[in-house]
């Protein structure tokens, strides 16, 4: 019963914190450790909240920088049974430039409700900006400096930048509140190792280090630098104060220097450009290593083509082998190893080439040119590969193709041809005159054809309707029955006679031998009566056929006359 | 006409040579305008404006070259060399297929020689056919017929390699197409220089185009030229 009664005690102590708490309003205020500052001098802002949940959202802080925060602390209070709660979140901030500013408010989202905090306005005035001189300086307890190793480069040639700070107390975290933004150009934050050293600056000693390098290499000619850069340090000071062993009491504190970054020309590189120049820049070679220059068939070739040197490895590329014949050339390997420095930007770009012989004889590794802008110099340098004669022995191989004189193997070289230009004029042909002009006479042309063709067909058809040709046909008709033995071919045979008889005004029951000698004359006439007799006898007497040969001849020779 | 062919394209080449491109192209303008029809005079003429900047022009007259001459490697590789810096031109659509079979026959002889050689054939039967009908009517048809029928085959193939091409391309610097022939009709498209379509009918002022991404707009006349016929524009 007693553990039952514990148990709703606590329930109810819980249900009356938590209305309590409900029950509060939301306050959100802003406040600020100072409202007049000046340049470069740290403050704090921080906003404060006595809700529990929610998202609290800072301002942009437009005109000021952050340099260290947001810091967060949140306090719980029960006092004779109040219980209040507050979180705050603080940030530290270093003006940009003078003038008067406002703080835009933060907002706090809770459970759909947005709550705003109150505006804070900050008045930033010059003085406190310091510079750096050999005099003693009244209070900063460090500077910074920003030297750049060249003043005037061309475009593709590394510049460094070094990050010097002058400390007069002691510093720790040094830190850049903004990396420099440059515009066109390669940046590349150098590892090195910090250096410091003792220096007499004003007549008071302080240290000197160099806490940052930083590689640009510019891509297009103008102006790099002027802008101003901002680096915080948590600085010692002495508070005023001793301790219990008379040693001076220290608290730390942070501060704000600001550096300018020097100017510095980019020249562009001298025009006109030449030709085979394809943007590298510094001092650069190109190699060709040849493992061997003579192999047995069975054996390869390692080629290795490579830039090396110093200069714009970001932008270079290595220049492709013109092959050799009478190998095959497989896919290279790529190897690179660059190294960025305070020397720049060094090391190697190289293309492996494996090349292996397909025939024996001796083949011609073609020249190569590459060229590129030496910044030592100042003037454009071509690098020529002379050619080299690679000899490919043993028996597995056949020999490559012999020249057409016999005499000497072919030494077969290759020339790569990179088109960039249009090509040139070519000749007018004074008589094209007929290009795309009608075609009219060919149709002409083909009409004539056609009518020569309808008139090939009225011919025909005339001459088949002709006398003559009739003529023709039947005895072309009686030799075919003749031949292939027509049982009919002496009917046939005595049928034209007497139609062509007929055609000569002699009917078929005036054939005699009285009439036909006066018609034909007295041998014709005698020839043509005995033959008719004959193929009459034969029809209707078979058997008496003398010669069917000596009938076809005498018919062919009659019907001619006939 | 020879004489004076081959002194103004001398000259023109002279000037040419020495960088004067637009008296070049003027010369060799006057050539084309006066009816010499020549793939090597439209090549140079688009050689000149390609000097000059004026690529759409130069891409005209290349094209103009290709289509009487389709396989000169010297129009295909600057025509190359141009469609490398027109990037923003939108290219031809395909060529219809009886213009791509005649450009296929112009690539192995010119209409000209085709009509030729199809004369000749012709002739060959008409001869054939009068004798036969005049002469000696035994002899056979068959061979005035295959003579007549080489002769028909070769007129067609000669008809269809005629150059022929609806291709329009942007001279000016770009050109909108509108929704209507009406420059303040709605704007549907803009195209740049060199860019290719084709015509699909034409008004006194406006194109009508089609292009090869299948959409179609109306374009001032002003802005872009025919490839064939030659002048047209």
């Amino acid at each position: 019963m007693e553990k039952k009664i514990g148990k709703y005690h606590w329930l109810w102590a819980f249900i009356f914190l938590a209305t309590s708490l409900v029950a509060q309003e939301v306050q959100l205020t802003a406040r600020s450790s100072r409202t007049s500052v000046g340049l470069d001098e740290p403050f704090r802002v921080t906003f404060s909240c006595n809700a529990r949940g929610g998202d609290l959202i800072p301002p942009s802080f437009e005109h000021f920088i952050v340099v260290s925060g947001p810091y967060s602390s949140q306090q719980t209070q029960i006092i004779n049974g109040s219980m209040s709660f507050s979180r705050e979140l603080t940030y530290q901030l270093v003006a940009q430039e003078e003038g008067t500013f406002t703080i835009d408010p933060a907002t706090l989202k809770i459970k759909g409700k947005e709550f705003q905090s109150n505006r804070l306005t900050i008045e930033v005035k010059a003085g406190v900006r310091k510079e750096r001189s050999q005099s003693v300086p009244k209070s900063a307890g460090f500077e910074v400096e920003i030297l750049s190793s060249k003043k005037a480069v061309y475009v593709g040639e590394p510049i460094v930048l070094l990050f010097s700070a002058t400390l007069f107390e002691q510093v720790r975290d040094l830190n850049m509140l903004q990396a420099p933004n440059f515009e066109n150009v390669l940046q590349q934050q150098l590892e090195f190792e910090q250096q410091s050293r003792r220096e007499r600056i004003g007549g008071k000693i302080a240290t000197v280090l160099d806490f940052d390098k930083r590689l640009i290499i510019p891509n297009k000619p103008g102006t790099l630098g002027g802008q101003e850069l901002k680096i915080t340090g948590t600085v010692q000071k002495p508070t005023g104060q001793r301790d219990f062993f008379n040693m001076p009491l220290m608290r730390w504190e942070q501060e704000v220097a600001t550096a300018k970054i020097p100017a510095v020309k980019i020249k562009p590189l001298p025009t006109p450009q030449p030709s085979g120049f394809s943007g590298a820049v510094g001092e650069l070679k190109l190699v060709r290593e040849v493992s061997r220059t003579s192999v047995n068939g069975d054996e390869s070739i390692t080629l290795k083509l490579r830039i090396e040197g110093a200069g714009n490895f970001n932008t270079i590329s290595v220049p492709e082998l013109i092959p050799p014949q009478g190998f095959d050339l497989y896919d290279p390997k790529f190897n690179e190893k660059i190294r960025y420095s305070e020397r720049g930007v060094r090391g190697f770009k190289e293309f492996e080439y494996l090349l292996v012989p397909q025939f024996k004889g001796q083949f011609i590794l073609p020249q190569m040119e590459w060229t590129f802008f030496n910044t030592k110099k100042e003037a454009y340098e071509t690098i020529t590969l002379e050619e080299t004669t690679l000899t490919v022995t043993g028996d597995a191989l056949v020999e490559a193709e012999p020249n057409n004189d016999g005499a000497s193997p072919k030494i077969q070289r290759e020339v790569n041809t990179i088109d960039n230009d249009i090509r040139y004029l070519q000749e007018v042909d004074e008589s094209n005159t007929e290009h795309g002009k009608s075609l009219l006479w060919i149709w002409v042309l083909l009409g004539g054809v056609a009518l020569g063709w309808l008139l090939q067909l009225v011919s025909i058809k005339s001459r088949s309707a002709s006398p003559e040709a009739m003529h023709a046909a039947m005895k072309k008709a009686i030799n075919t029955a003749w031949k292939t033995n027509d049982p009919e071919a002496v009917g046939k045979m005595l049928n034209a006679l007497e139609e062509a008889l007929v055609r000569k005004g002699i009917a078929k029951e005036n054939i005699s031998l009285t009439v036909l000698n006066e018609a034909f004359g007295t041998a014709s006439g005698g020839r043509i009566n005995a033959l008719v007799e004959q193929l009459q006898l034969a029809l209707y007497a078979p058997n008496t056929m003398v010669s069917n040969d000596e009938w076809l001849n005498e018919f062919n020779a009659l019907w001619e006359q006939l | 006409m020879g004489a004076t062919v081959n002194t103004l394209s001398d000259s023109a080449s002279t000037l040419y040579a020495d960088g004067q491109f637009e008296s070049a192209r003027t010369l060799f303008e006057s050539l084309a305008e006066q009816g010499h029809s020549d793939p090597a005079l439209y090549y140079n003429i688009g050689n000149c404006y390609t000097r000059l900047g004026e690529f759409g022009e130069a891409r005209l007259w290349f094209e103009r070259s290709l289509l009487f001459e389709p396989g000169n490697e010297e129009t295909i590789h600057n025509l190359q060399w141009l469609n490398t810096r027109l990037t923003d031109a939108l290219p031809a659509p395909n060529d219809p297929l009886l213009h791509w079979i005649g450009s296929q026959f112009r690539e192995v002889l010119a209409p000209e020689h085709w009509g030729l050689l199809a004369g000749l054939f012709l002739i060959a039967a008409l001869l054939l056919l009068v004798l036969r009908k005049f002469k000696t009517p035994a002899w056979s048809w068959r061979a005035p017929l295959a003579l007549s029928s080489i002769g028909l085959v070769l007129v067609l193939t000669a008809q269809t390699s005629m150059p022929q091409s609806d291709k329009v391309i942007v001279v000016s610097n770009n050109s909108y197409g509108y929704s209507a022939p009406d420059a303040n009709g709605t704007r549907i498209l803009l195209l740049s220089e060199g860019s290719a379509g084709r015509l699909v009918r034409a008004t006194e002022d406006w194109f009508y185009i089609g292009l090869s991404d299948g959409r179609q707009a109306w374009f001032s006349s002003d802005q872009w030229d025919r490839v064939f016929p030659i002048n047209a524009h």
